[in-house]
């Protein structure tokens, strides 16, 4: 009955195409996503459970949001329909514009058409991705650097991250733009094009702010490569005080003067409410560009990814009303600076090392390579995986090699959580750590 | 400074639509000449039931601001969802929380089954008219092939229909597109009627014969009202059809969601049903570009757990729907417009303006001819959907919607028979 076409398909994962069926296979790449997820740690309902430490929320700002909400925030009628939240819809970007102007000081003011606005920058990443590169072209990052880009930019666009040896160089002096014409060029050699430059800042997971001069550095390389340069600003009003003095703030690239530096068509912001505003949930995510080009390019593809009415609603509102925000910022601050001086001296007194310059950020980087096993070959990666399994096994959630560093067994270290939650995975951690001292 | 295909989606005109002035929306009284706008199909006829409820029973907690459990919805969403299908599809096998895997929409949901499902340049067949916006959806980022079955004077949702698929399953091949999966829209979009049983199991056979998955487009399926007159065919969800012997389960998957059967569009909420678990993991797997508001997912669950409140809201939209269909096509048929007869479901009417088309200048009553006339129309304030982007077998066709206030469904039929008059040769 006609011809038959390849009708024995005996398993189902043949069934899916090639592609389908290597994202299933990167399901099961060992660590791929921070562990302890389906097992969280609750103190009356799971008090086995995981203390997580490798996700990036702030949850310390739950009853400002709920506040806020129940007081301040009704969802319109509108915000169940389509036009209202597509792209954003029509207030959010002028809110979000406003927003940025008053705090990233830009040299030309952000207009609210720049503003592209997607369900989550995650969202915006695969868009920006498929829009500024072609399969196997190159994400050029400094290490340790967030290591979710490589899906964010690779499940679906195809892009290789090119993580940048840093050797001895200081990632945040100008001195780093050398590291970057190595890694290009090295790329360049292996038959991998770098179409763009990604910088995080402040940076994740070190939690430092990139001083003006290298920005402009950075800058001035990608406008000589003629490559694209991001620059993740996510945490950009997460900058607090800390013990160290002196330390540089918070400076976008958006209030450097880019005549004769770069050309503002290849320099890219990327914003969003899911770390200054807590708010991760709402799935609201930006990008602020003057290339008209590439946002009618990644506006093609904004169906796929327009963000809920709900969310835009509420995300507009917390915006609009800049009373509010500048509270919520200096409270955020003060209790994550809290629980950052709390987290540290917890690590000193446990005799955990970590990376020192941090302001910024829900996180530290701490060093626990003491602790690797020494009876698994130097193979780093085998060594920080069996040392998070140990951890893991033991309640505590860490994510190894994660931000691909070069140096083995440092770990990011998210403490934003409730106080005590923290203190029940410190102590677990500092504990499980002192157990293996003995052992030597 | 745009990658190749960067360039194409800067050139495909996607943003045209999203760019255009919005006009002041009609009101009888306060703006008679106001926009009517038929360009999405949404239930406007319960915005207020679903926004009184959803105002009244919600409650907003800063957990909706968290990344929560991930992507997918959450265990209890997924429940909820679940329930909700075993109430009203009749599946043979229940629908577990497993099987479900919420996104951020269904336009998303689209993109990825094709991701999935297709390599670059595979393909997969649909009968036409489409809902026009597959093509975006399904082709835009997977690169597939959409390969658009003819049926002519053959009845798409009838039997017969099957062997004009399996002509196209074997005419691509020879093309060298390998076919890789079958998509129907059921309850069908734009022309409102549902596949019969009959159908539905021979379309299984036909599937199992050729190694291709069957996708079940089946978001309008509550929106399901009642005619009076002769007997039409009901709604049958794909999950009802006992598939022993006819076809594998792996093979077998439904689009459902929010957007529709609750008016709920904005939520953008779309879910995936599947007991292909290597399917449901390469959903899962790219889901983080399609991550669900949690503020959604919350409301979303709260309406799917009162399932008083879904009976009565379904009760109440299905009454609606059917006096608002009565009347549109009362209108219709007073002004000798023929439209596609015997639907039953969903908000739209497949209306022919053929005999309307002006041959002056044009190409003969033909596509360009039906861009004029669209044109007109959008211009008289109704922007509406046309035949060219549905892949419709020959130009005149237009989307009617009629699940706007009375009193805009009057005003804008009143135009577009003034506008298609005007232009009669």
């Amino acid at each position: 009955m006609g011809l038959t076409l390849d009708s024995t398909n005996s398993t189902s994962a043949q069934m899916l195409s090639k592609r389908g069926f290597e994202n299933v296979e990167s399901l099961d790449i060992p660590w791929r996503f921070a562990p302890g997820g389906n097992n969280k740690y609750d103190k009356k309902t799971n008090p086995d459970g995981v203390v997580i430490f490798g996700n990036a929320e702030n949850g310390l700002m739950k009853s400002e949001l709920d506040e806020f909400v129940e007081e301040k925030v009704k969802i319109p009628p509108a915000a169940f329909t389509y036009v209202f939240s597509t792209a954003g819809g029509p207030r959010f970007p002028i809110a979000m514009a406003s927003h940025i102007n008053e705090w990233f000081n830009p040299v030309t003011p952000v207009l609210p058409s720049h503003i592209l606005t997607g369900a989550g920058l995650t969202a915006v990443h695969e868009m920006l991705a498929l829009s500024i590169g072609d399969p196997g072209d190159g994400l050029l990052v400094s290490r340790p650097i967030y290591g979710r880009f490589e899906l964010d930019f690779g499940n679906t666009a195809g892009f290789k991250i090119v993580y940048a040896e840093m050797k001895s160089t200081n990632p945040f002096e100008e001195d780093v733009v050398g590291r970057y014409k190595e890694a290009y060029e090295n790329a360049k050699k292996s038959g991998v094009k770098v179409t763009a430059l990604l910088i995080v800042n402040p940076n994740n997971p070190l939690g430092r702010c990139y001083p003006r001069e290298t920005l402009k550095s950075i800058m001035t390389f990608c406008e000589e490569r003629q490559i694209h340069m991001i620059s993740d600003e996510v945490y950009a009003l997460s900058v607090y005080d800390t013990t160290e003095k002196d330390l540089p703030k918070f400076t976008s690239v958006l209030s450097i003067d880019s005549k004769d530096v770069i050309d503002p068509q290849r320099l890219h912001v990327l914003y969003g409410m899911s770390k200054d505003f807590a708010s991760a949930g709402l799935r609201i995510g930006c990008i602020i560009t003057q290339n008209d080009l590439l946002r009618k390019a990644m506006f093609a593809n904004i169906r796929f990814h327009n963000p809920s009415g709900m969310s835009i609603a509420i995300g507009t509102r917390i915006l609009e009303d800049k009373d509010f925000v500048r509270n919520f910022i200096a409270l955020s601050r003060k209790r994550i600076s809290e629980q950052r001086a709390y987290t540290t001296s917890v690590l000193e007194k446990g005799g955990v090392s970590f990376a020192k310059g941090g302001n910024a950020g829900f996180f530290v980087y701490i060093d626990l390579s003491p602790w690797l096993p020494k009876e698994i070959s130097a193979q780093g990666k085998e060594r920080e995986y069996a040392l998070a399994q140990y951890l893991l096994d033991r309640g505590v959630g860490v994510h190894p090699c994660e931000e691909h560093f070069e140096k083995a067994g440092h770990f990011r270290l998210v403490y934003t959580m409730e106080r005590d939650v923290l203190e029940v995975g410190l102590t677990r951690l500092v504990d499980a750590l002192a157990e293996l001292n003995k052992t030597r | 400074m745009l990658s190749a295909r960067g360039q194409a989606y800067a050139q495909s005109g996607l943003m045209a639509g999203y760019m255009r002035e919005k006009n002041e929306a009609y009101n009888k009284v306060s703006n008679p000449t106001g926009e009517i706008s038929f360009a999405n199909a949404e239930n406007f006829l319960m915005q207020d039931a679903l926004v009184d409820y959803v105002n009244s029973h919600f409650k907003f907690d800063a957990r909706q601001c968290t990344y929560n459990e991930g992507p997918i919805g959450t265990l209890r969403l997924r429940k909820a969802m679940a329930s909700h299908l075993n109430d009203h599809f009749s599946p043979i096998m229940p629908v577990t929380s497993e099987h479900v895997t919420f996104t951020a929409g269904i336009a998303g949901l689209n993109e990825m089954v094709a991701f999935s499902l297709t390599d670059h340049g595979q393909g997969i067949l649909l009968g036409r008219p489409i809902y026009g916006s597959f093509y975006d959806d399904l082709m835009t980022k997977s690169r597939c092939q959409l390969v658009y079955a003819s049926l002519g004077d053959v009845d798409q949702f009838g039997v017969d229909a099957v062997k004009v698929y399996e002509e196209h399953i074997l005419q691509a091949a020879k093309d060298g597109i390998k076919i890789r999966a079958l998509l129907i829209c059921n309850p069908h979009n734009p022309l409102g009627k549902c596949y019969s049983r009959d159908t539905l199991k021979a379309l299984f056979k036909l599937c199992d014969q050729y190694g291709i998955h069957l996708i079940s487009d089946e978001v309008y399926g509550l929106s399901v009202f009642e005619v009076e007159g002769e007997e039409r065919v009901p709604f049958t969800s794909v999950l009802s059809i006992d598939p022993t012997g006819l076809l594998r389960t792996d093979q077998l998957h439904v689009m459902y969601g929010m957007s529709k059967d609750f008016g709920a569009a904005g939520l953008r909420l779309g879910c995936l049903i599947s007991q292909n678990k290597e399917m449901t993991k390469a959903t899962r797997a790219i889901g983080r570009f399609h991550w669900p508001s949690e503020v959604a997912c919350s409301i979303a669950t709260t309406i799917l757990e009162d399932k008083q409140f879904i009976a009565e809201y379904t009760k109440q939209s299905r009454g609606l729907l059917s006096k608002q269909y009565a009347f549109a096509t009362k209108t219709l048929d007073d002004a000798g417009i023929d439209y596609v007869r015997n639907g039953i479901a969903g908000f739209f009417l497949w209306v022919d303006l053929a005999p309307y088309l002006s041959s002056r200048g044009v190409d003969d009553a033909g596509w360009e001819a039906e861009k004029k006339l669209a044109n007109g129309i959008t211009e008289a304030g109704v922007p509406l959907a046309s035949g060219l982007k549905y892949q419709a077998e020959r130009p005149g066709w237009f989307r009617i919607l009629f699940t706007v206030e009375k009193d805009s469904l009057e005003e804008a039929l009143k135009r577009i028979i003034q506008i298609a008059r005007s232009r009669k040769v």
